[in-house]
C-alpha cells in the first residue's frame, strides 16, 4: 500500500500517525487552551501530527476562524464537515497548506472531491461497508479527487477489525483498484477509543483521528505505533 | 459495485482442551483470530489472573488492588474468580503443593501453576480438575497425570520440535506457552511467533495444533505512577495476544483483566 502526503505529512501503514480534534464551537481561552494542550502531547508523542479541526457550528467563518488559528501550532490539519462549502471557506484561511478534507456526508462526496481537486488537498472517503465505500471512492476519483484515504464508518472494534482486513485483502490479494488507499480510522475519547486505535494499527491502519485521548493512551498509541509489525493478513 | 470475494473457507478446529472441572474449553480455533469473514468460531480467549505465594516478588502497585487478600493465595485466587476471571495462574514458589489443592477445592476454575519439577510432580496427583503444569526455567519433563503441559521456545521450529518430543512421552495434553507480551520493542516478536504458530497450525503442522497461551504480567514492572496506567498498558497488551491468536492470557491487574475480556467478547462477537 502506498503512502499519501497530507499537509506536508507522509502517512501509510508503515508511517503511521494519529490526530486529536478540535470543535470549532469553542472559542477564546477554551480554544487556546485546547491547541495547547494537543501541542504538548504533540512533543511527547512524536506520531500525534495532526489536528483535525471539526465543523460542528455549521457555520463557515467560525470554522475558518479555528483551522487558521490550529494552522499556527505547526501540526499537520485535518479538516472534518458535512458541508462542502465549509471545507473551501476553511482551505482559503490556510493558504500554502494541503490539510485533508473529510466531508461527513456520504452524498456530497462529489462535490467535497471536485474541492480537492481544484485545491490539491486529500480527501477521506466515508463509506459505512467496504461495498459502500468502494462506490464511494470511485465517485471521488470519477470526479478528479487530488488523493485518497479509506475512512470506513465502524461501530466498534469489530468492526474495524472485518473492515480492515477486507480492505488490505482487497489490495494485497486482488489489487482492487479502489483499495489501494491508505487507511484511516475515525473513532472517540478514552480507553474504548484506544483499543478500537489500537485494533487499527495491528490491522493495516495508517492514519488514526481520535475525539480525544489523555497523556497516557497517547503514550500507548505511540508505543504500539511504533513497534507493531503485522506478519500477515 | 461488485467486489471479490476475500474470505476463507474454516479449517478444521485445532485442538482443544477442557480446563478445570470441564467447563472451560481453550482453543479449537478454525481461521484467524476472531475473523467472521473466515468463519471464526465465537468463542474468545481465556483470561488467567495471577496469584502468588511469594509476594516480595509482586508490585505493591498491583498487590494494593487486592483488598489485603492478596497475603492469602487462596482467598487471592477467589477474589479473582469473584471478578470474572476464567482461571488462575498460581506461581508457586513456597513449594506447598497444598495452595494447589485448596484453590482448585474453593474456586472450581482453571488453574495453571507455575513450580520447580518436584512441586510439579505433586501436583500432577490431583485429580478432579485438569491443570496446566509449567515447569520453572524449563519444560517440565515429569509424569504429568490428567494434565496439560506448557511447552514454549523463541521460534514456531523450536516449538513445534518439543511438542514433537513431548508428544511421543505419556502427555494427555499440550499447551503451547508464547511467553510474555507487551506494549514495547518486543511486541513484535512476540506476534510474528504468536501468528506464526497459529498460520502453521491451521496450514495443518500437526506439531502446533495445541492451545496457546501467553503473560502480560511483566507490563507493570516498567514502573509505571499508579494503577490505573499499568492496567491500560496490560488491557493493550492482552489485546495485542488476542489478535496475534493467543488462546489464553495470564494477567495480573483486575481492572485490565476485565478490559480483555470485554474486548474478546466483543472482538468474538458474544
Amino acid at each position: 500500500m502506498t503512502g499519501i502526503e497530507i499537509d506536508g505529512r507522509v502517512v501509510s501503514p508503515e508511517e503511521r500517525a494519529f490526530g486529536l480534534s478540535v470543535s470549532d464551537i469553542l472559542l477564546g481561552d477554551a480554544l487556546s487552551d485546547r491547541l495547547s494542550n494537543i501541542v504538548e502531547l504533540a512533543g511527547d508523542c512524536p506520531r500525534l501530527r495532526f489536528i483535525c479541526v471539526r465543523n460542528d457550528s455549521m457555520d463557515p467563518s467560525l470554522f475558518s476562524a479555528v483551522v487558521a488559528v490550529a494552522a499556527g501550532t505547526g501540526l499537520g490539519l485535518v479538516l472534518e464537515s458535512a458541508d462542502p462549502v465549509c471545507l473551501r471557506s476553511a482551505i482559503a484561511s490556510t493558504p500554502g497548506s494541503t490539510p485533508l478534507l473529510c466531508v461527513t456526508d456520504p452524498d456530497r462526496i462529489g462535490e467535497t472531491a471536485v474541492l480537492s481537486a481544484v485545491t490539491s488537498c486529500p480527501i477521506s472517503v466515508p463509506g459505512s461497508d467496504t461495498e459502500s465505500l468502494m462506490d464511494n471512492v470511485d465517485i471521488a476519483e470519477s470526479n478528479g479527487a487530488t488523493g485518497i484515504v479509506l475512512c470506513p464508518g465502524y461501530t466498534n472494534m469489530k468492526d474495524c477489525l472485518e473492515i480492515n482486513t477486507d480492505l488490505q485483502r482487497l489490495e494485497a490479494e486482488h489489487s482492487f483498484p479502489q483499495a489501494c488507499h491508505p487507511i484511516m480510522t475515525r473513532t472517540w475519547s478514552g480507553e474504548y477509543a484506544l483499543s478500537v486505535a489500537s485494533v487499527s494499527v495491528m490491522r493495516h491502519g495508517a492514519l488514526i483521528i481520535l475525539d480525544d485521548l489523555d497523556r497516557d493512551g497517547c503514550r500507548v498509541l505511540q508505543a504500539l505505533m511504533d513497534d507493531f509489525r503485522a506478519l500477515h493478513v | 459495485m461488485r467486489l471479490p470475494r476475500t474470505s476463507r473457507r474454516p479449517c478444521p478446529p485445532l485442538e482443544e482442551i477442557c480446563l478445570g472441572c470441564g467447563d472451560y474449553v481453550a482453543g479449537g480455533a478454525q481461521s484467524l483470530p476472531f475473523l467472521d469473514l473466515d468463519g471464526a468460531r465465537r468463542r474468545r480467549p481465556l483470561v488467567f489472573g495471577q496469584v502468588t505465594d511469594d509476594l516480595a516478588s509482586y508490585p505493591s502497585l498491583a498487590a494494593d488492588m487486592f483488598s489485603g487478600r492478596q497475603t492469602d493465595p487462596v482467598e487471592w485466587a477467589v477474589m479473582w474468580k469473584e471478578i470474572g476471571a476464567d482461571g488462575v495462574w498460581i506461581d508457586l514458589r513456597s513449594g506447598d503443593s497444598d495452595i494447589v489443592r485448596r484453590i482448585c477445592d474453593r474456586t472450581r476454575l482453571p488453574v495453571a501453576v507455575s513450580a520447580d519439577d518436584e512441586v510439579l510432580r505433586d501436583v500432577s496427583d490431583i485429580d478432579g480438575s485438569t491443570m496446566i503444569l509449567i515447569g520453572r526455567d524449563h519444560a517440565y519433563d515429569g509424569p504429568s497425570g490428567v494434565h496439560a503441559v506448557a511447552f514454549g521456545g523463541e521460534t514456531a521450529d523450536d516449538i513445534a520440535e518439543r511438542c514433537s518430543a513431548a508428544e511421543s512421552r505419556d502427555i494427555n495434553s499440550i499447551v503451547i506457552d508464547l511467553g510474555g507480551f507487551s506494549v514495547d520493542e518486543g511486541v513484535s516478536r512476540s506476534v510474528a511467533l504468536s501468528e506464526d504458530v497459529r498460520r502453521r497450525a491451521l496450514s495443518g503442522d500437526p506439531a502446533l495444533r495445541h492451545p496457546t497461551m501467553c503473560s502480560t504480567v511483566h507490563c507493570w514492572d516498567r514502573g509505571f505512577p499508579d494503577a490505573r496506567v499499568a492496567s491500560m498498558w496490560e488491557a493493550e497488551a492482552a489485546l495485542t495476544a488476542m489478535l496475534a491468536g493467543t488462546d489464553i492470557v495470564i494477567m495480573r491487574g483486575p481492572g485490565a483483566a476485565d478490559m480483555a475480556r470485554v474486548y474478546g467478547e466483543e472482538l468474538a462477537d458474544l
